[in-house]
């Protein structure tokens, strides 16, 4: 009883608290000032989804819509139609990402059979409007094309280490017609 | 195999994968196991047509022959033992299938196949899951156009040839085909030719890979987002089940949804691909009133008030009798049937019509009058049993081509007999012995010449005789008609099909021949009969007809100036009816000039069908003080009305259509309505509530039930029982 009086009125705890305070301010920092700083995120990072260009600026998506049926959260829209700058290509006249929806599974980056579709390292897209947040077909070639800037991977690999600024992509082209070989 | 009566009943005993079964003589392998339920997997093979052998997908084993066979080829034998899975049968499918995809490009994620792709399916089932071929595929530009509607993709061929196979057999127009040969072999149009046939958009549904694609559905979605929903095409009066693809509540395609009875499993391109006037943005999405010499877009509340509110304006101003009805031929029984019911009960005149018409009540009149048992009403199966065909005034091929599909069946696969009178070059008239040919407008000679064979006896010179004094009308030659009535008195089982917009006169006579055929005696002639139609223009002509949307009948050929029979609906409508004479279309077109109509409602759309017929709707405003148009775009006759109801396709309605065979139909409503547009039996029904008569109809089932209590041929008809496959009318 005695104890617990003395140890009020020297408020112990305070010291013992601030004592842990103390320690810390010649420890290493954990948290990250974030946003003045940002971290450098690892190569498989799962942020927003982007659409792709070949080098040459031609639209890697042919619009098969496999990313729609793979994705768990129904969060894609794809509308297919014929290319009216190259007749008879197949594209997406519509695409859709609810990204409200989207819980950044990879599923629809691992079904698409031409690498159109790429997760960036972009998690910034909060907004006060949802209506932001339903990326149309222009938006996510846009997202696509100021951060897939640089590479020197393949596509593949594209696919989850995204290239950091800078770097320059291996030219791949989808201009020309079909082979013929015959 | 001489022994012909035996033949037919003649079964065979054989085992497949240890189960035994019995079959007739002559069935394929391939039909054997898909009796007993085993799949053999194919690509070639078509129940339809006959087999080639082509594709080498469907080897299996036989018990004693070294080698597999291919079970679409083979007909079955006495004890044979067949093993669709033994370890050599399935190598062999599996080697079939490695060669098959060797040069196949494998570009599923941009084929409009992918995902219902027989190729697919038996790779993942019976494939190997590699391939050792590891060279460079063959590349082609891609697509070739072949026809107006018909794109090739020839690298994914795979030389089944079902396409020319359908073309020639089936449709007996030879117009693709196999060139070059061997590995080189492609398929390409037939030199000078354009793969334009009317059944081409066939080929697309049963090419098995996506080598053949539709031009205006290329690309537009993959299977797993659609649903097919079944309907009735239409565009003519043939009435072809169909099954609407629909994504998002759009329809993107047309397939076929075979009911024996009517299509056989095909279609014709006019209804395959005559769809895009649904989802068409002319479309009406709310119903328009004219202000200001304007029409401006209104609520539907409004713009029902104001069209019952002008309708009695005009009724008090002038009398029932100003007003005036006239309904399209694609409108449903039902609508039919409650459009002059409105116009007789509602409105209280007899102006009621259709537009455009043909000549169908008169036949009905025949049937009704004539009690010859071995006279029947003309089905369409009855084309499949017929020895004789024999065709007035009428070009099927243009008017009713999928109908053309099973007379060509009738003549080339069975050899039926076709005889055409017809003033003009059709389709048919190549496969015609004799092809009595008339000027037009002079077709009564040739009726009077077969009469007087037929009937009277007369002898070849006889004819001679009589056309040489008509010589000039006549530009056929006695030895052809002359054959033409030996063949009709001869034959045992003869179909008749009349045009629709003959003459009176002719209908009658050809009548009158039909039961003097029949009349004749002879103890050879038990088990003979003939089949007389009429074949109508449009979706539903024949209904419309049935359900009295005509100025002299009541529905069911009730005429409306005999108290007698009228009477019955007097009691089941509880009204008296109105007892003037109505006005028939080009009357009232006419007459509202003259004054008359004072009001008009024109009911039903101006589909693409009706569109196209020939004469022209003549309507003209002066005289006309209020016109009321219900329809699904804004028309020649929609620009002109005061008051404009959007109305639904086909496609979004409940409904039921009564075909040129006189099969009732049902389809239901398969995507939503678009914009506010509305049914038009739920237009009438609101419309009539409106001026104080409580049509309180549900659903059009509600109606049906009433039809078939006052209608005695739709007797006992009702939604549940109709299906989907419809019922033949007696
Ligand atoms: S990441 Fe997953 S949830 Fe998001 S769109 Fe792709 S498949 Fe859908
Ligand atoms: S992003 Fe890829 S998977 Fe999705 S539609 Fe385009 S090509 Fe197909
Ligand atoms: S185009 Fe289609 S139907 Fe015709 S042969 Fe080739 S695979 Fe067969
Ligand atoms: S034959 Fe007539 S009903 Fe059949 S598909 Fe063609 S247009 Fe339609
Ligand atoms: S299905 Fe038998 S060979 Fe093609």
């Amino acid at each position: 009883m005695i104890k617990k009086v003395f140890k009020n009125i020297l408020f112990l705890e305070i010291v013992d608290g601030l004592s842990l305070t103390f320690k810390h301010m010649f420890v290493r920092a954990v948290t990250e000032q974030y946003p003045r700083k940002k971290r450098v995120l690892p190569d498989t990072y799962r942020g927003i989804l982007s659409l792709q260009k070949y080098d040459d600026g031609t639209e890697r998506c042919v619009g098969c819509a496999l990313c729609e049926a793979a994705c768990p959260s129904m969060a894609i829209t794809v509308v297919s139609g014929e290319d009216e700058k190259f007749p008879q290509r197949r594209f997406s006249r519509e695409y859709y990402i609810d990204i409200t929806r989207c819980v950044f599974c990879g599923f629809c980056v691992d079904a698409c059979p031409v690498d159109a579709l790429a997760m960036t390292k972009v998690y910034e897209f909060s907004s006060y409007d949802k209506n932001d947040l339903l990326l149309n077909k222009k938006s996510l070639l846009s997202l696509g094309d100021t951060i897939a800037k640089g590479g020197g991977m393949t596509p593949v690999e594209r696919k989850y280490k995204f290239p950091m600024e800078g770097e320059t992509n291996k030219i791949e082209s989808k201009k020309e017609e079909a082979l013929i070989l015959c | 195999m001489d022994r012909a009566g035996e033949r037919e009943f003649k079964s065979i005993s054989l085992v497949i994968d240890g189960k035994a079964i019995s079959v007739p003589e002559g069935t394929l392998v391939i039909e054997a196991a898909r009796m007993l339920g085993i799949e053999i997997p194919y690509f070639c093979y078509h129940p339809k047509m006959d087999p080639v052998g082509a594709c080498r997908m469907c080897l299996v084993e036989t018990g004693g022959r070294a080698k597999l066979i291919t079970a679409c080829t083979t007909r079955v034998e006495e004890g044979m033992t067949i093993s669709t899975d033994s370890i050599s049968a399935r190598k062999g499918q599996k080697d079939v299938l490695e060669f098959l995809l060797t040069n196949h490009p494998l570009d599923c994620p941009v084929c409009d196949k992918g995902g219902e792709c027989p190729l697919q399916d038996n790779t993942y089932k019976y494939g190997p899951a590699v391939s050792r071929f590891t060279i460079n595929k063959w590349g082609f530009k891609k697509p070739v156009e072949l026809g107006p509607y018909i794109l090739l993709d020839r690298e994914r061929c795979i030389m089944c040839m079902r396409c020319t196979r359908f073309s020639d057999e089936i449709a007996g127009h030879p117009q693709i085909g196999v060139i070059n040969s061997g590995r080189g072999s492609e398929i390409g149009v037939m030199h000078g030719q354009e793969f334009n046939s009317i059944f081409s958009g066939n080929t697309i549904e049963i090419c098995p890979v996506g080598a053949l694609t539709s031009k205006h559905f290329r690309f537009s979605g993959r299977p797993w987002e659609f649903k097919n929903r079944p309907g009735i095409c239409a565009n003519c009066a043939v009435g072809c089940n169909i099954n609407w693809t629909i994504r998002r509540h759009e329809i993107l395609r047309v397939l076929s949804r075979e009911n024996p009875d009517v299509d056989d499993g095909w279609l014709c391109d006019r209804g395959r691909f005559g769809y895009t006037h649904i989802n068409s943005p002319d479309r009406l999405t709310s119903p328009l009133i004219k202000r200001n010499g304007g029409l401006v877009p209104a609520g539907w509340d409004e713009a029902i008030s104001y069209a019952a509110q002008r309708l009695d304006e005009i009724t008090l101003k002038h009398g029932n009798e100003s007003i005036g009805g006239i309904g399209s031929p694609t409108l449903t029984n039902e609508e039919a049937y409650l459009f002059q019911k409105f116009m007789r009960k509602v409105v209280g005149s007899n102006n009621i019509d259709h537009w455009p018409k043909g000549n169908g009540a008169i036949i009905e009149k025949l049937f009704e009058g004539s009690s010859k048992n071995d006279l029947r009403r003309f089905a369409y199966s009855h084309l499949d049993e017929a020895d004789l065909i024999f065709l007035v005034g009428t070009d099927i091929s243009g008017e009713q081509p999928v109908l053309d599909l099973r007379l060509k069946k009738a003549v080339r696969k069975r050899g039926a007999r076709l005889i055409i009178l017809h003033h003009g070059k059709t389709d048919l008239t190549r496969y015609s012995s004799p092809w009595l040919k008339y000027k037009e407008g002079e077709e009564m000679l040739p009726i009077e010449l077969l009469k007087r064979i037929i009937l009277k006896g007369a002898k070849e010179e006889e004819i001679e005789e009589e056309i040489k004094g008509e010589a000039e009308a006549a530009s056929f030659s006695a030895r052809l008609v002359y054959e033409a009535g030996m063949a009709l008195s001869g034959s045992r089982r003869t179909v008749i099909l009349l045009g629709n917009n003959l003459p009176d006169g002719l209908i009658h006579a050809m009548f009158d021949l039909a039961s003097g055929i029949i009349g004749q005696s002879g103890e050879q002639r038990d088990d003979q009969w003939i089949s007389l139609g009429l074949l109508m223009g449009h979706a539903n002509s024949q209904g419309v007809l049935d359900m009295g949307l005509d100025p002299d009948y009541l529905p069911g050929y009730v005429r409306i100036d005999l108290d007698g029979p009228r009477a019955r609906f007097e009691t089941a409508w509880r009204y008296s009816l109105p007892r003037a004479k109505g006005l028939s279309a080009d009357e009232m077109l006419n007459g509202g000039n003259n004054g008359a109509i004072r009001a008009l409602f024109m009911m039903g759309s101006d589909q693409p069908s009706v569109q196209s017929s020939n004469n022209t709707l003549d309507l003209k405003r002066e005289g006309i003080e209020f016109l009321l148009v219900s329809d699904i775009t804004l028309s020649d006759k929609a620009r002109m009305a005061d008051v404009v109801f959007p109305s639904c396709t086909h496609a979004e309605k409940d409904g039921t259509f009564t075909n040129a065979g006189r099969r009732v139909q049902s389809f239901q409503k398969a995507i939503r309505p678009v914009g506010n547009s509305l049914s038009e039996w739920q237009i009438l029904c609101n419309l009539a509530i409106e001026m104080g008569e409580p049509f309180n109809y549900l659903s059009v089932s509600d109606i049906m039930d009433e039809i078939s209590t006052l209608v005695p041929s739709y007797k006992g008809i009702n939604y549940p029982l109709l299906g989907d496959k419809g019922i033949q009318l007696p």
